[in-house]
């Protein structure tokens, strides 16, 4: 009799225990989903020369040539998208100083999804005629190529272009099926403080 | 006299409860620690949208990731740069993106040239200006660095 009873105080009472434990699970799983983060592909230059000479007697393989050329006027930057020489479109953001006054106002956040819901008009080729047309010249460029879709595509971005842009083509780039996306050497002025 | 209650045989209606607890704190350990582990090279930037972005399911062994925040910073890390425009962070990365390159070793391109077979992933603001990314594109060149990747929020699969 007396036994049984020690072994009655022994006992733990692992309720609440069991409790908390349940709360964090539930916690973590109910936490928000984390936005899927992909990623793009592309080329740095090699020594640093886009443009590498091809050996003698041979002739220089074709390239393609995509450029952002921006110009900053008021508020706002102005980025000209050249494919082949060929304009494609002129998209306007946001300048630095019309974004910092953004990050600093207090409703940044709500602010801050309507410049990402009209990116996403300007940007997503899925909503964007400007970029549709951008895949589709790409597309078209690639049929005549001797190298198809594996020929290289250099792009030059001015130093001023905001960072979204350059994702934009890359997309684009990433939507025509095109392998090997370069980038240019940048002009000397990105040292400038 | 009222019959007394018989006590409810305790014993056999008890739960082992232990294994479901250590299934319980290996679930928690495994959620924090996968948490962790996943936000320490990332910093908090606002990234861009891309929606042919690739998922990113097999990170190649040799990858580092390089932070761009909104105002320029470098991050690679937890370690800041600070902007690799300015003497000070040029310098800094410089050094370390060589050795991060070195360590990983060389390889031949196609066109004979040596280049390193590291791979490196941008996390950039997509507000930044493009001259900060360039900047640490130029120094990756130094490095003999040419596989880069760039981190987007794939909107259709989000």
């Amino acid at each position: 009799m007396s036994k049984e009873v020690d072994q009655e105080e022994t006992n733990l009472d692992m309720t609440s225990m069991i409790d908390v434990v349940f709360l964090l699970i539930i916690f973590f799983i109910l936490m928000p989903p984390k936005e899927m983060e992909g990623q793009l592909q592309s080329y740095l230059p090699e020594d640093g020369k886009s443009d590498t000479p091809p050996p003698p007697n041979e002739d220089p393989p074709p390239k393609f040539h995509l450029d952002l050329i921006s110009a900053v006027q008021g508020e706002e930057v102005l980025t000209e998208i050249v494919f082949n020489g060929q304009k494609v479109c002129t998209l306007s953001s946001l300048s630095i100083d019309a974004l910092d006054r953004i990050y600093n106002s207090p409703d940044k956040a709500q602010r801050l999804a309507q410049e990402a819901d009209r990116d996403a008009k300007l940007l997503d080729p899925l909503q964007s005629a400007d970029m549709k047309r951008l895949i589709q010249l790409m597309t078209d460029a690639a049929i005549g190529a001797p190298d198809g879709k594996e020929t290289d595509v250099i792009i030059n971005a001015a130093h001023n272009v905001p960072f979204k842009l350059i994702l934009a083509v890359l997309n684009a780039g990433a939507g025509a099926e095109f392998e090997n996306l370069k980038f240019a050497s940048p002009s000397v002025d990105i040292w400038n403080e | 006299m009222p019959r007394r209650k018989k006590k409810p045989d305790v014993e056999q209606g008890e739960m082992d409860l232990t294994s479901m607890i250590d299934v319980c704190f290996l679930l928690i350990a495994f959620f924090i620690m996968v948490t962790e582990v996943s936000k320490a090279e990332i910093v908090e930037v606002f990234l861009p949208h891309a929606s042919y972005a690739k998922e990113d399911v097999d990170p190649p062994e040799n990858r580092v990731i390089i932070n761009v925040t909104r105002a320029g910073d470098v991050y690679i890390k937890t370690r800041n740069f600070g902007r690799p425009n300015s003497q000070e962070g040029k310098t800094e990365l410089a050094q370390e993106l060589k050795a991060l390159a070195q360590m990983a070793g060389l390889e031949k391109t196609e066109k004979g040239n040596e280049a390193s077979v590291l791979t490196v992933l941008f996390r950039a603001d997509a507000h930044v200006e493009n001259r900060y990314v360039q900047c640490v594109q130029q120094l990756l060149v130094e490095a003999k660095v040419m596989k880069v990747h760039y981190s987007a929020v794939n909107p259709t699969k989000s």
